[in-house]
């Protein structure tokens, strides 16, 4: 069984009338467990829209989408939340940490609805798993670099470790290197097992991938699968 | 941490909401408490005016045939003769009264007192008392002093043609004029006025007296008072004075509904001020809500956030809030002397001014709470 998988996804914006604007048209997809999965496209081909499917952000027109076996848009809004908080982990564009937390309360947000001890610990080894010192911690975003930033994003994706991570264009707003920095760390995070999935524009960000799906006009138009090897990718196996 | 660090987090970052709401708030409540506390003011000083303008209870023996009267009292009765009068034990009744209900009993002898031929009414009674709870009373020279001296009113005073310091014979006496009362408009102008026990002296009618004038502390006791004064005094009769109390009460309550109908007004503007400001800052962090609730943040916990914003800001603008209200109600009376105020602070003002802010606070950001909590996880992804 797939960790994702979605079937026949259609979303249309603005209703079925004349005046709608169909986003995804009878989308298929499956995600396995430790898929490094890239989503790309040019802007206005539906592939923030999939991410928000996929995210349990958004409800479908029609269609389902199965999460770890669980029709997700077949429970109610609350469980949906439920579901977000044990299943996903979300790195966003900008990175979106609040700015009047401290590195540390910015890891520990998906947990502060919880009634449980030691959250602050979990915190703290989700920063430490992505190379944040403990110091670091108690300053606030505007005190940390791009890449410190971009790692502490990542961390609150996973504090709650979560099966998937969804990524939207975690790299857009920095330079190179510490884009390169949290494209390794995805890496890793599949390699432990989780599903990533990556919507970027960038083809230099799809290095170390192992699927590209390509959209276009809210249909996939390629899902290649990646062989990869220590040094590059040799070959892409089409599947679409 | 928890949602309370978030929500007190978003405060310290947006000061320029939280000013505006916690200034619309406080602007409220120091009306309220202002207006409240000066209404509170102007009544008491009101009873306070009240109580020197002379009785608002009167108390008589049981009517009978009148031919002579003062203030409703019999002074020569019926065919039979026979005079009614109230008793030392009822006066007695009446001193015993509590003094923060009464403020004033004054017993009144009448007789009728030759003078040169001519007749007069005569009134005996406590006059030092009577002055001081007559604030019409005027007199020209001073009030009798020793036993031999009567205060006259003007009438009486231009119909025998005497002036302050003469003599005049009064049911076969000398007295001297110690002073005259200027017009007053009513029955004592024609009065000729004594302390009580020199016009006792005169008739010998001692212990016995022809009506009791009784102040009260306030104008909401004149009523119970009438009922427990009835109660207790069966063999007379007990009238109130409405007209002066009508008067103050519907003076008070015409100020009272004025001062609240306006504090209503500045607490509903007040009111679209909070809400308008929180619908606004929860515009602004569409984008950051979409993030809480993508990370699992239910719809309870993002209203959650605004209403405890909104508790937060209401505390800080009750205390401000009444310390304003308070320091301008204490500050009225020192700059509008005109008005006679005293300054009266009641402690239950400080529970009303803090429900209020919250009331207020809490009900203005219901919508902005119920709209938050209705935004999408999806604004999460939005494009900037």
């Amino acid at each position: 069984m797939a960790l994702l998988e979605i079937n026949g996804i259609s979303k249309v914006y603005g209703g079925q009338g004349p005046g709608g604007v169909t986003a995804l048209h009878a989308v298929d997809l499956c995600i396995e467990a430790g898929e490094y999965v890239a989503v790309m496209g040019p802007s206005g081909s539906g592939k923030t829209t999939l991410l928000s499917i996929l995210g349990a952000m958004s409800t479908p027109s029609a269609g389902s989408l199965l999460i770890d076996g669980i029709d997700v848009y077949g429970l109610s809004q609350e469980r949906q939340a439920d579901l977000r908080r044990e299943y996903l982990g979300f790195v966003f564009q900008g990175l979106e940490l609040v700015p009047y937390l401290t590195a540390l309360e910015n890891v520990m947000l998906p947990l502060a609805i919880l009634k449980e001890k030691g959250k602050q610990e979990r915190a703290l080894e989700a920063l430490e798993r992505v190379g944040i010192d403990e110091r670091k911690g108690g300053r606030v975003p505007a005190e940390l670099s791009g890449g410190e930033q971009g790692r502490v994003a990542i961390a609150r994706a996973i504090v709650n470790d979560p099966p998937i991570i969804m990524a939207d264009e975690p790299v857009g707003s920095l330079d190179s290197a510490t884009g390169r920095q949290i494209l390794d760390l995805l890496r890793e995070l599949a390699d432990e097992g989780r599903a990533v999935v990556m919507v970027t524009h960038n083809p230099e960000s799809t290095e170390d991938v192992d699927r590209i799906i390509r959209i276009r006009d809210g249909r996939v138009e390629e899902d290649a699968r990646l062989l990869r090897v220590e040094t590059q990718p040799m070959a892409a196996v089409h599947t679409h | 941490m928890t949602l309370r660090d978030i929500a007190f987090g978003n405060l310290r970052r947006r000061k320029g909401k939280a000013l505006l709401i916690t200034m619309g708030l406080t602007t409220a409540v120091a009306a309220f408490v202002l207006v409240l506390t000066l209404i509170l003011s102007l009544r008491h000083s009101m009873d306070e005016q009240l109580s020197s303008y002379g009785a608002n209870l009167l108390v008589t023996p049981p009517a009978s045939d009148v031919t002579l009267s003062y203030g409703g009292a019999t002074i020569e009765g019926a065919a039979s003769g026979q005079v009614a009068y109230l008793s030392d034990a009822q006066l007695q009744a009446i001193r015993a009264l509590p003094p923060d209900q009464v403020v004033g009993v004054l017993p009144i002898l009448l007789a009728p007192l030759e003078v040169e031929g001519r007749r007069f009414l005569g009134l005996g009674t406590e006059l030092a008392q009577a002055e001081e709870r007559k604030a019409w009373w005027k007199v020209e020279g001073r009030l009798p002093q020793k036993d031999n001296e009567v205060l006259l009113g003007l009438n009486v005073r231009n119909e025998l043609g005497v002036e302050t310091g003469e003599s005049i014979r009064v049911a076969g006496q000398d007295f001297v004029v110690s002073g005259v009362l200027w017009e007053t408009g009513d029955q004592e102008d024609n009065l000729i006025l004594l302390d009580l026990p020199v016009l006792q002296e005169l008739t010998g009618i001692r212990g016995r007296y022809h009506l009791i004038e009784v102040t009260a502390a306030r104008s909401d006791a004149v009523e119970p008072l009438l009922a427990q004064m009835t109660r207790e005094l069966p063999e007379a009769e007990v009238t109130a004075l409405r007209k002066s109390i009508e008067f103050t009460n519907q003076s008070n309550k015409a100020l009272a509904d004025f001062g609240l109908a306006i504090t209503a007004l500045i607490v509903i503007v007040a009111g679209f001020v909070v809400a308008t400001t929180m619908l606004m800052a929860v515009k602004e962090r569409q984008k950051e809500i979409g993030i809480f609730r993508a990370v699992g943040y239910k719809q309870r916990h993002v209203a959650s956030l605004v209403l405890m914003e909104a508790a937060a800001l209401s505390a800080v603008a009750a205390g401000v809030g009444i310390a304003l209200g308070a320091a301008g109600a204490w500050a009225t009376p020192q700059l509008a002397r005109g008005l006679s105020l005293v300054f009266v602070f009641d402690p239950l003002v400080l529970v009303y001014g803090t429900l209020l802010a919250f009331i207020l606070g809490l009900t203005a950001s219901l919508y902005p709470a119920w709209r938050a909590a209705g935004l999408e996880p999806s604004l999460a992804l939005k494009r900037i």
